[in-house]
């Protein structure tokens, strides 16, 4: 997720073999040409990560008075 | 497959379950599938329940159309759209850094961001919080771009509203969550007291779930994210294909990719994966069309003066 901070240089281009077809061109996406999604994923990186990550922790606010916030 | 943020380990829990329970299914049978996890469950919908079936549905429809050696919308009846408008995802809660986040993002190819609104909120709060938020937006918007503003349901009604008459003046491009979505019938108020577009639908889960806001017509763009793990993947997508332009007079076929229209893109922030997905279907960009004459809720439409 955007907001996943500690993710560090991992993005959605990290698990993908074809990062070019998220490419932005004067505000647009080209619509995705290739069989299924479109999109190859690299399982190889994917199984890595899914087994070296800690799972991203909640985050949240509490107020001054100490009462919870919505986040 | 990407899990629901932040509870990953109870996603990774049911998928276990549904693994036990759909080897040997046969896999070209999606729709018998996704019937079989909802109906046969008893307790279903929510945020878990939901990331795992999407990420199983989107799955199958990815493995049926490499099968076919087709893009998946050769099987949803082709693509209406040549490419399709997308903005991205800023952080900062300074005008100056969502400046030069919103720099960067111009600098990526894209024309329009998405940012947060605000921090953490009370309930009633001084309505000189809400300023900060008026002047990040305007400090995007001078840059030449569009800007959406997530409320994140983080503000309750009594500031929710104010906000929203504070940045009317200024175009976001819409407003997201301005309320959570447990409360649609203060978002259907919220809905006549502004002429910001509403985008909602984060953390809806189902059809059934947008079915009292799209009655309501309390929402002007939706946000699905079917793509999004907590969502049912594309069975969902066929639902709004149909249902919004019943009920919405939002047709789909003119969904558009260009400016007139209303945009629903991503907040991608250029990296994330759910977000970024969600730019990429065809169907997400809804248009209002002139509405029929003598339509009452057209007419509302028409009244309410849609800038997009």
């Amino acid at each position: 997720m955007h907001y996943n901070v500690e993710a560090g240089e991992y993005d959605i281009n990290s698990y993908v073999t074809n990062p070019e077809a998220f490419a932005v061109k004067d505000g647009f996406v080209e619509a995705l040409q290739g069989p299924g999604l479109g999109i190859e994923i690299n399982e190889e990186v994917v199984r890595r990560v899914a087994l070296t990550t800690k799972p991203w922790e909640l985050k949240g606010f509490v107020g001054q008075d100490g009462g919870y916030r919505e986040w | 497959m990407k899990t629901s943020q932040g509870h990953t380990e109870a996603v990774e829990g049911t998928l276990n379950g549904y693994i036990t329970r759909f080897i040997g299914h046969e896999a070209d049978d999606i729709e018998a599938l996704w019937q079989d996890a909802w109906r046969k469950s008893f307790y279903r919908g929510g945020p878990v329940f939901m990331s795992a079936l999407a990420g199983i549905d989107i799955a199958l429809w990815d493995l049926k159309a490499r099968k076919l050696n087709v893009p998946i919308w050769q099987l949803l009846g082709g693509k209406v759209r040549d490419r399709v408008n997308v903005y991205a995802w800023i952080g900062g809660d300074r005008p100056s850094d969502v400046e030069s986040a919103a720099k960067e993002r111009m600098a990526q190819g894209f024309k329009a961001v998405k940012m947060n609104a605000t921090e953490d909120v009370g309930w009633l709060d001084s309505p000189g919080l809400l300023k900060a938020s008026v002047e990040r937006l305007k400090t995007v918007k001078a840059l030449g771009i569009d800007a959406g503003v997530d409320f994140h349901g983080r503000l309750h009604r009594p500031m929710a509203k104010q906000l929203a008459k504070a940045l009317e003046a200024h175009c976001p491009l819409f407003i997201e969550e301005p309320l959570l979505s447990e409360h649609p019938e203060s978002i259907k108020e919220l809905y006549g007291l502004t002429t910001c577009p509403i985008a909602l639908g984060e953390r809806l889960y189902s059809r059934w779930d947008f079915k009292r806001f799209f009655e309501d017509c309390s929402v002007d763009i939706i946000q699905p994210g079917k793509f999004r793990p907590h969502l049912p993947g594309l069975n969902l997508t066929y639902f709004f294909n149909r249902h919004s332009a019943l009920r919405w007079n939002l047709r789909a076929p003119s969904y558009r990719s260009h400016g007139g229209s209303l945009r629903r893109c991503s907040s991608t922030s250029l990296p994330s994966w759910a977000n970024r997905s969600r730019c990429l279907s065809p169907d997400r960009y809804l248009h209002a069309e002139p509405p029929d004459p003598g339509d009452e809720r057209g007419n509302a439409l028409q009244r309410r003066g849609r800038r997009v």
